[in-house]
C-alpha cells in the first residue's frame, strides 16, 4: 500500500481513490470520527515539505508572498512618507535618496504608495478568492454530489456566469454597486467562482463513489456530514492549487480595472491607477519610474503566486513521488 | 529538514530586510507646496508675419471623428473645422474674436435689436452653382430646427420668432424669417439681442442648397454642397478620412490658396497622440501634443516657429449647486474657492500649461476681460477657514465632488479634493463617473457639492459666458423641483444679474453693452461666486511653418485653412 495522501491530482486517478483515499474515510467509518489531515500521515506531509522546498522557484514564490503579506499588514505604518500626502511643489521628481522610486504627479511618494498598493493587491487578492472558494466549493459539491437535477440548474448557472466576459462583466458590476475597494471584490466574486465550482463538481463526483463514502453511507452518516468529511477535505487541494494561482489573476483584473478608471477612487495610489496616471509619461524622458514601478510590483506579485501554486501542485501531485 | 530550515531563515530574512527597508517612521512630505504665487504658464506666440498667397499644397491634419458635418449638427471643434471650411455664413470670425463680412456685406438691427437685416452680397453660388441667396439661409435654418431634424445645436437659432413652434413640430418655417428680397435676409427674434450677427458665423446657421433636403439625406450628411472656401473631395470615410479640395468659385471673400486638404480620423481615445506622432514623423502639418509633452514639445519646436500657444475662449471651473447645502451661500462658495492653490495645480500637475482663472470671462476677451474680478480665486487658508466658519463649513462636512472619467481630470481634481480636506477639514465624496452621468447628477434638483466644468464660447461675446451659464432663464427647470435641462446647472437665479443681462442684450454700443456685462460679473462672480472658475483656457500647437505660411489658430482653436499658403 502506497502512503496516504490528501490530494491525488485527477479525481480519476485510480491510486489516489482505491488506495491513498481510502484510509480517513475507512477511519471514520470505523470510528465515527475524521482524523486531521494533519495527523493522517505526518510522513505524507513531511513528503509534500520537502517536495515544495526542493522546488526553488516555489521557495522564491513564497519568500515574495511572504514579504507582500507583511508590506500589506505593516506597510502603511512604516512607510516613509503618507502614500496620500501630495506636494505638488515636488511632482514628477526622479527616484532619489529621499523618494527612492521618485514622486508622481501628485508630488506623493512612489515608494510608499507602492506598498500601499501592496496592502490593497493582498486584501482583494485574498478576500476575492475566499469568496469565490466558499461560494466554488459549495456549490460545486453540491451540484457533483447531489447530481441530478441539482447538477444540471448549478451547470447551467456556472455557464451562465462563464459566458460574461470577465472584464466587461465586472465593469458593468462595479458601475452599478458603486466605486471602491468593497464593490471590485463584490464585482470579482461574482465572475471568479464558476471554475472552482466546476472543479470542485468534477473532484466530488468521482470521490461520491468511492469506497470510503460508500462505508461511511452503510454506517448511516447523512450527506452533509460525508460531504464535509470525507469528500471535500480530498477533493480540495487542486481547487486550493488553482485558487492560489488565481489570487495573481485576480490582482491583475484589480489593476485593470483601476486603470480603466473603474473601482478604487482615483485618487488612492493603487497600482493600476499608478500605472494609469502615468500612461500619458510613456514618451516622456526620465520619466519611466512612473510606470516601472508599480507594473514590477503588479509582475513580481502575480509571479510570486504564481510560483507558490505551481510547487503546490508538484508537490501534491502524487505522480511526482516516483521520480523523488 | 535543513533544508527547510534554510529556506525559512531565508523567507524571514527576507521579510525583516523588507522591513528594515521600509524604514520605521513617517516623514512629512511638504516641501514647498502652496506657494500662493501666480504662475504665468507658458507664453503665449506671437503671429508669424503674413506671407503673400499662392495656389498649392496639400495640408494635411488628424482629428477625432466628428459628430457630424452637415450644418445642421456640426457641433465639436472636429465638426466646426470640416464645416467652416465647406462652408461661410452670414458674416465670419477672426482669430481674435474680431468679425467681419461672410456672405453679407452689411448688417444693421432696429433701434431696439429685435429685428435685423443682412444685406447679401452680390453673384454668391454654392458649389453645385445654386445661388446663395436669402432663400439659401432660410433653407438652413429651417432645416436645423425643425423638430425632426433632432439638431443638438438648434439652441443657436433659439432667439429667431418660430423657433419654439418649429421644434415643437407645430410649424414647417421660421415665421421670424423674410426672404423674399433674394439679397435681403430680414430676421425678427423673440427678445432683443444687439450681438445676434454673431450667432450668425455657427455652423447651424450656414446657407444650404436644395439638393440638401431634410436633415436625414446621408448623403448629404456625408457629402454637403456648401459655399465655402472648400469643397468636398468624395464622401467622408468614416473613421478614415476627409478630403477637401479648393472650391475655385468662392465669391464671399478671397479663394483658398491650399489646393487640398487631406484630414485623417484618428482614434478617439488616443487622437491627440496619434496627431502629436503624426506631425513628428511628417504626416501631418499640424498636431496637437499631449499635455506631459508638452514641454518636450515646446523646446523642439519653438527654435523652429513651428510652436503656437494661444489663451483662448474657454474656461475650467467647478459648477456648484448653490441651491442645496452646504453650498448655498456665498461665503461658503468662497471658502471653498479660497481654499484651492490654483497656481500650485497649474504648476505641479499642468506643469505651467494652464494659467489659474482669476475672472470668469477669460483673457482672450480683451475689452470685457477684468483681472481680479474673481477676488476669491486667491490662496488664501486664513481667509478660507473664516469663511468657512461663517458659513457653517464646520470641519467634517460633507461635501460632494464629482468629476468625468476618461478626460484627463483625475489628478487635478485629486489635488483640489486633498486641498480642501487639508486646508477647510472637509470630507469630500470625491467619485468619478462617465461623462453623461456627471451632467445628468447635476441637472437634478437635490444635487449638491462641486461639479467639474468647462466652457468655450460659441460666440465672441463675454454674453456667451454669462447669459448661457449663469442666467435664470438657463436653469430651463419649470419648478426647483424639476431637473435643469439648460445649462445653468447650478441654478444661480439673481434678478439685478439679469437684468444687467438683458441690458446688455438690448444695447448697440459696444462700449456701454460690455460695461453691462463687466457689471454682470462683477455681481455674479465676484459677489455672489455662483460658480469657481479655475483654469483659464490655454492652446498649444505644433504647426509645419517651414512649408506653409499664414498659419495661425482660428476662434475654434482649428488652422486658419483658408489662409493657409504654401510658402
Amino acid at each position: 500500500m502506497t502512503t496516504p495522501t490528501s490530494a491525488g491530482g485527477s479525481p480519476a486517478d485510480a491510486d489516489a481513490t482505491s488506495s491513498g483515499l481510502v484510509l480517513p474515510g475507512a477511519d471514520a467509518a470505523a470510528g465515527g470520527t475524521t482524523v486531521p489531515l494533519a495527523a493522517r500521515g505526518s510522513g505524507q506531509l513531511a513528503d509534500i515539505r520537502r517536495r515544495f522546498v526542493r522546488n526553488r522557484l516555489a521557495m522564491v514564490g513564497l519568500a515574495i508572498v511572504t514579504v507582500l503579506i507583511v508590506l500589506a499588514i505593516i506597510g502603511p505604518y512604516v512607510t516613509p512618507y503618507d502614500a496620500f500626502e501630495q506636494n505638488l511643489a515636488n511632482t514628477l521628481q526622479p527616484p532619489s535618496a529621499d523618494h527612492w522610486f521618485g514622486t508622481d504627479v501628485l508630488g506623493r511618494d512612489l515608494f510608499s504608495g507602492i506598498v500601499y498598493g501592496c496592502r490593497l493587491a493582498i486584501l482583494v487578492g485574498l478576500l476575492t478568492v475566499a469568496f469565490s472558494l466558499l461560494i466554488g466549493l459549495t456549490l460545486g459539491a453540491v451540484a457533483g454530489f447531489k447530481g441530478g437535477a441539482w447538477d444540471g440548474i448549478i451547470a447551467r448557472f456556472i455557464d451562465v456566469f462563464l459566458a460574461f466576459p470577465p472584464l466587461v462583466g465586472a465593469i458593468v458590476i462595479v458601475r452599478a454597486v458603486g466605486g471602491g475597494v468593497t464593490p471590485v471584490i463584490v464585482a470579482l466574486v461574482a465572475l471568479g467562482w464558476m471554475t472552482t465550482a466546476r472543479l470542485t463538481r468534477g473532484q466530488v463526483l468521482a470521490l461520491r463513489e468511492a469506497e470510503y463514502v460508500e462505508a461511511a453511507r452503510s454506517i448511516g452518516a447523512d450527506n452533509r456530514r460525508i460531504v464535509m468529511r470525507h469528500v471535500l477535505p480530498n477533493a480540495i487541494a487542486p481547487v486550493l492549487v488553482y485558487a492560489f494561482t488565481n489570487i495573481g489573476v485576480v490582482i491583475v483584473a484589480m489593476a485593470s480595472l483601476s486603470y480603466l478608471g473603474i473601482g478604487v477612487p482615483p485618487d488612492v495610489p493603487e497600482w493600476g491607477r499608478l500605472i494609469s496616471q502615468a500612461t500619458p509619461f510613456l514618451r516622456v524622458e526620465g520619466k519611466a519610474h512612473l510606470w516601472l514601478a508599480p507594473a514590477l510590483a503588479i509582475a513580481i506579485t502575480t509571479l510570486g503566486f504564481a510560483f507558490v501554486a505551481d510547487g503546490m501542485r508538484d508537490s501534491l501531485d502524487p505522480k511526482l513521488r516516483g521520480g523523488n | 529538514m535543513r533544508r527547510s530550515r534554510t529556506a525559512l531563515s531565508a523567507i524571514a530574512l527576507t521579510a525583516v530586510v523588507g522591513m528594515v527597508l521600509t524604514g520605521c517612521s513617517q516623514k512629512s512630505n511638504t516641501g514647498t507646496s502652496g506657494s500662493g504665487q501666480a504662475s504665468v504658464g507658458f507664453p503665449e506666440t506671437q503671429d508669424l508675419p503674413p506671407v503673400a498667397g499662392k495656389p498649392g499644397g496639400t495640408f494635411r491634419l488628424g482629428i477625432t471623428e466628428p459628430t457630424a458635418i452637415d450644418p445642421y449638427n456640426a457641433q465639436e471643434s472636429e465638426g466646426i473645422l470640416v464645416n467652416k471650411a465647406l462652408f461661410t455664413g452670414l458674416v465670419n470670425v477672426k482669430p481674435n474674436g474680431d468679425v467681419y463680412d461672410g456672405v453679407a456685406s452689411k448688417w444693421e438691427p432696429n433701434a431696439d435689436c429685435t429685428a435685423w437685416t443682412f444685406t447679401l452680397k452680390p453673384n454668391q453660388t454654392f458649389s453645385n452653382g445654386e445661388p446663395v441667396d436669402s432663400a439659401a439661409f432660410k433653407r438652413g435654418w429651417e432645416r436645423t430646427s425643425a423638430k425632426d431634424s433632432g439638431s443638438d445645436v438648434a439652441y443657436h437659432l433659439n432667439e429667431v420668432k418660430g423657433f419654439d413652434e418649429m421644434q415643437a413640430g407645430s410649424a414647417t418655417t421660421l415665421s421670424g424669417v423674410d426672404a423674399t428680397d433674394p439679397a435681403s435676409l430680414k430676421v425678427a427674434l423673440s427678445k432683443p439681442d444687439c450681438e445676434f450677427n454673431l450667432r450668425t458665423a455657427a455652423p447651424p446657421l450656414a446657407p444650404v442648397p436644395t439638393v440638401a433636403g431634410a436633415a436625414d439625406n446621408k448623403t448629404y450628411n456625408d457629402q454637403p454642397i456648401g459655399n465655402g472656401p472648400f469643397k468636398m473631395d468624395g464622401p467622408w470615410q468614416h473613421d478614415r478620412g476627409i478630403k477637401l479640395v479648393r472650391n475655385d468659385t468662392y465669391g464671399a471673400g478671397p479663394k483658398a490658396n491650399l489646393d487640398a486638404v487631406e484630414i485623417t480620423i484618428t482614434p478617439a481615445d488616443t487622437g491627440i497622440q496619434a496627431e502629436y506622432d503624426g506631425f513628428n514623423n511628417g504626416q501631418f502639418d499640424w498636431a496637437r501634443v499631449p499635455t506631459p509633452l508638452l514641454s518636450q514639445a515646446r523646446s523642439a519646436q519653438e527654435p523652429k516657429n513651428q510652436w503656437i500657444s494661444k489663451k483662448t475662449a474657454g474656461i475650467n471651473y467647478l459648477l456648484v449647486s448653490v441651491t442645496t447645502k452646504p453650498l448655498d451661500t456665498a461665503d461658503a462658495r468662497k471658502a471653498i474657492s479660497m481654499a484651492i492653490d490654483r497656481a500650485a495645480i497649474t504648476q505641479g500637475v499642468f506643469q505651467g500649461s494652464q494659467v489659474p482663472a482669476d475672472a470668469f470671462v477669460p483673457a482672450s476677451f480683451t475689452k470685457v476681460y477684468q483681472p481680479g474680478v474673481c477676488e476669491a480665486c486667491k490662496y488664501d487658508v486664513d481667509e478660507a477657514k473664516n469663511l468657512a466658519q461663517k458659513a457653517g463649513l464646520t470641519p467634517g462636512t460633507e461635501v460632494n465632488f464629482q468629476f468625468n472619467t476618461g478626460g484627463g481630470h483625475e489628478e487635478w481634481t485629486a489635488a483640489v479634493k486633498q486641498q480642501l480636506e487639508t486646508n477647510l477639514g472637509l470630507k469630500v465624496n470625491y467619485s468619478g463617473v462617465p461623462f453623461r452621468d456627471l451632467l445628468v447628477n447635476e441637472q437634478q434638483p437635490d444635487a449638491s457639492g462641486l461639479f467639474r466644468a468647462g466652457w468655450t464660447a460659441d460666440y465672441p461675446t463675454a454674453g456667451n459666458f454669462l447669459t448661457p451659464l449663469l442666467s435664470t432663464a438657463a436653469i430651463g427647470a419649470a419648478t426647483p423641483q424639476d431637473v435643469a435641462v439648460g445649462d445653468n446647472r447650478g441654478r444661480y437665479s439673481n434678478p439685478q444679474f439679469d437684468d444687467l443681462l438683458a441690458k446688455a442684450a438690448a444695447t448697440q454700443d459696444e462700449a456701454e453693452r460690455d460695461d453691462f456685462y463687466k457689471q454682470a460679473e462683477k455681481i455674479a462672480i465676484g459677489d455672489d461666486l455662483a460658480l469657481i472658475p479655475l483654469f483659464a483656457r490655454q492652446q498649444f500647437r505644433m504647426a509645419n511653418t517651414a512649408t506653409f505660411g499664414n498659419v495661425r489658430m482660428d476662434f475654434w482653436e482649428n488652422p486658419t485653412l483658408s489662409e493657409i499658403t504654401l510658402k
